[in-house]
C-alpha cells in the first residue's frame, strides 16, 4: 500500500512578487529590477547572513524561498533536497565565460554548477541531507512527485523540499514546497504538487 | 510495514553491461588494458592561451567510429561520444527493449564550450536538457531520459536515480551515462582556484599539488535480474551533504563519513565487510586529507584505497560512473589497480593506499566521491554467484 505524505506549505517567486501558500506577502511598491528586488525579499524577511550577497541569483532564489518555507517550523537537518530547472546555472555561466580570457574568477566559477544552490541551502540551515539536481525543459511535476514519494517511502529522507528554481537572463520562476508525513490539508499527489505550482493565479 | 520498507532497501541492482570511452581507448576493454599497463591519459596540451596536464580525446577518432552511425557535423563532440557509448551498449546487448529502457544522463557542464564559441547549433543546445532530447531521438527511446546534474558526484547519483526507476514494475533495464568535456571553461575556473597539477596529479602523495581535469564518456546497464554466473550487485547508495562550505571540504570529512555510515547501514553490512575502497582522491590538499580523516573515523584506515585519477584525470560527471566501472573490474577480477602518482604517502594521511597493483580476494567494495556544493557520495557493490 502506498503511504500517503503531506505538502506543508508552498512559495512561489515569481514575476517579482512573493507567495506563500498561494498569498502573496510581498511585491516591491516600484518597479525594480532584479537585483534590487532579491535585496528587497531580503530586507522584507529580515534576514541576516551576509554571504546572501556574494551569492548569484539561483542561490539567492533558492535561499530566499526556503527561508519562507522553514519560517513557522525550522527544517531539521534530515531535509533532503530534491530540485529541477531548465536553465542549469546559465547566468553564471554567462559571467564566468565573459572573464575567462583576462582573470576567471573562483567567487564566479564556483556558481556555474546548478546543484550549489542546495549547498547554499545545506549551509545556512545545516542540512547534512541528500539532495538531486534535475535538468528539465519544464517543471515536470510528475517525475519530482514520483521522486520525492519514493525517497520519503524508502525512509532516505524524513522530509524533503522539492520544486523548480528557474533562473536564467531574461526571467526567473521559483517554486519550492516542503513535504512529510504529518497530516495537513493537502496531500502529496501529482495533482496537487501541481495546484501548488500554479496557485498564484 | 517495517516490512515492506525492507524489502525496498533491499533490493538489488545488478551491472550487465559497461563502457568506457576516454582518451585510453574506446571501450572498457581497451581502458582497462592501457592502466593495466600503468599508462596515464594525462599529457600537455595547449587550451585557449595556455597549456595544461589533462586529457583529451582526439576528435579525429571519435568521428573515424562515429561516421559509422550518424553525421559527424550534426552533433557536438560531446554528444558524439554518448552516441557511441549507448551504441556499443545497444549493440552488445541487442535485447534491451527501447519502449521499457529508461535512461539517466549525468553531466556538469554538458555542451558549455558552445558559449565560447561561434557555432551552428541552437542556442538551447549548450543547455543539459538537449542531451537528453539528442539520445531519445537518435534512439528512438520512449521514455525521455532523466538528466542529474550534482557536480563531481552526479553519475554516481545517476546510480540513485536508476535504482528507482527499476522500482517501477515495467521497467527492466535502466542505462545510465556520464559525461563532460575538458574545455577552457571549466580549466580556467579550476586554474582560478590554483587548483590544477603542474605534471601528472599524485594523490594522497607528499609532493601533491592539485588535480588533472580529464574528458571521458562512462556508460553502465543496471538491470533488476541478475544474470547466471557472476553477478555484481549494487546494494545500495547514499549521499550526504557537508552544510559547511561550498568549493571546499568539511575538515571533519562530515558529509562523507555520513555518507558511509548511511550506505552501509542501508545494505546491512559493517565496516568489516568492506575489502577495498575506491576513493575519489583527486590530489587537492585539501581534498585527499578530508577523506583520510572521514575514513579514520569510520575506522576504514586499513583497508586497501585507491585513487584513479592519474590514469584519466578528475572526468567530472563522467567520474565516479568510470570509476565504478574500473572498481567493478577489479572485483571481478579479486585485484586492486596502483593508485598511480602515489610516491611517499603524505604524513598527515592515515590510509592503506595500494602502491603498486595487487591480488587481494574482493567480494564487497566501497566506492566514494565528493564535489562542489559540499555534496558526497557513497556506494556498495558485491560480488555474487547465481
Amino acid at each position: 500500500m502506498k503511504e500517503n505524505f503531506y505538502i506543508q506549505g508552498s512559495v512561489i517567486i515569481r514575476n517579482d512578487q512573493v507567495f506563500k501558500n498561494g498569498d502573496k506577502i510581498f511585491q516591491p511598491d516600484i518597479n525594480v529590477d532584479r537585483k534590487d528586488f532579491l535585496k528587497a525579499v531580503y530586507t522584507f524577511l529580515e534576514i541576516s547572513y551576509p554571504k546572501f550577497h556574494k551569492m548569484d541569483d539561483l542561490c539567492k532564489l533558492g535561499i530566499l524561498a526556503t527561508e519562507i518555507l522553514q519560517q513557522n517550523k525550522p527544517i531539521n537537518s534530515q531535509t533532503g533536497l530534491v530540485f529541477q530547472n531548465k536553465s542549469g546555472s546559465l547566468v553564471s555561466d554567462f559571467n564566468h565565460q565573459q572573464i575567462i580570457n583576462d582573470f576567471a574568477s573562483p567567487a564566479i566559477f564556483v556558481y556555474t554548477l546548478p546543484n550549489i544552490v542546495m549547498g547554499e541551502v545545506c549551509i545556512m540551515y545545516q542540512l547534512n541531507s541528500e539532495n538531486f539536481f534535475f535538468i528539465n525543459p519544464h517543471f515536470d511535476c510528475n517525475f519530482v512527485y514520483h521522486y520525492t514519494q519514493n525517497l520519503l517511502e524508502n525512509k532516505s529522507s524524513q522530509e524533503i523540499v522539492c520544486g523548480w528554481v528557474e533562473v536564467n537572463l531574461e526571467s526567473y520562476d521559483i517554486f519550492l514546497c516542503r513535504v512529510n508525513k504529518e497530516k495537513s490539508r493537502h496531500i502529496f499527489t501529482p495533482e496537487n504538487l501541481k495546484k501548488a505550482y500554479h496557485n498564484n493565479e | 510495514m517495517a516490512k515492506e520498507i525492507s524489502i525496498v532497501l533491499n533490493q538489488k541492482i545488478y551491472i550487465k553491461d559497461d563502457v568506457i570511452i576516454s582518451a585510453l581507448g574506446f571501450s572498457t576493454e581497451e581502458n582497462i588494458q592501457q592502466i593495466s599497463k600503468g599508462i596515464s591519459a594525462i599529457k600537455k596540451h595547449g587550451i585557449g592561451s595556455k597549456a595544461y596536464y589533462t586529457s583529451i580525446i582526439e576528435e579525429e577518432l571519435i568521428n573515424q567510429q562515429f561516421q559509422k552511425i550518424g553525421d559527424i557535423n550534426a552533433f557536438t563532440k560531446l554528444e558524439k561520444i554518448l552516441l557511441l557509448a549507448t551504441q556499443q551498449l545497444f549493440d552488445k546487448n541487442p535485447d534491451i527493449d527501447k519502449n521499457t529502457l529508461e535512461m539517466v544522463i549525468a553531466s556538469t557542464k554538458g555542451n558549455i564550450y558552445l558559449l565560447g564559441e561561434n557555432h551552428d547549433f541552437s542556442e538551447e543546445r549548450v543547455l543539459l536538457s538537449a542531451l537528453s532530447e539528442i539520445l531519445q531521438i537518435f534512439f528512438g527511446l520512449k521514455h525521455q531520459p532523466v538528466v542529474v546534474s550534482n557536480a563531481c558526484v552526479s553519475s554516481g547519483l545517476a546510480i540513485s536515480v536508476a535504482r528507482q526507476l527499476l522500482q517501477k514494475e515495467t521497467t527492466e533495464n535502466v542505462m545510465v551515462l556520464g559525461g563532460d568535456l575538458v574545455s577552457e571553461f571549466v580549466l580556467s575556473g579550476f586554474d582560478s582556484f590554483q587548483a590544477l597539477a603542474e605534471g601528472i596529479c599524485r594523490p594522497y602523495d607528499k609532493d601533491r599539488s592539485g588535480i588533472n581535469i580529464g574528458e571521458a564518456v562512462a556508460g553502465m546497464l543496471l538491470s533488476k535480474q541478475p544474470i547466471k554466473g557472476i553477478n555484481t550487485a549494487i546494494l545500495a547508495e547514499a549521499n550526504v551533504n557537508d552544510a559547511n562550505h561550498i568549493s571546499g571540504p568539511s575538515r571533519t570529512g562530515e558529509g562523507l563519513y555520513l555518507s558511509v555510515k548511511k550506505v552501509i547501514a542501508l545494505a546491512q553490512k559493517t565496516t568489516k565487510d568492506i575489502d577495498y575502497i575506491s576513493a575519489h582522491g583527486t590530489a587537492t590538499l585539501f581534498n585527499d586529507q578530508m577523506e583520510s580523516v572521514a575514513f579514520n573515523r569510520l575506522e576504514m584506515q586499513d583497508v586497501p584505497l585507491n585513487s584513479l585519477k592519474a590514469y584519466f584525470g578528475h572526468t567530472l560527471g563522467a567520474a565516479t560512473l568510470l570509476e565504478t566501472i574500473v572498481a567493478n573490474y577489479s572485483l571481478k577480477n579479486n585485484m586492486i589497480f596502483s593508485s598511480m602518482g602515489l610516491q611517499a604517502l603524505d604524513s598527515n594521511i592515515q590510509l592503506n593506499v595500494v602502491k603498486a597493483t595487487i591480488n587481494k580476494e574482493l567480494k564487497t567494495i566501497l566506492k566514494t566521491a565528493s564535489g562542489f556544493g559540499g555534496s558526497n557520495f557513497a556506494m556498495l557493490l558485491q560480488k555474487e554467484m547465481y
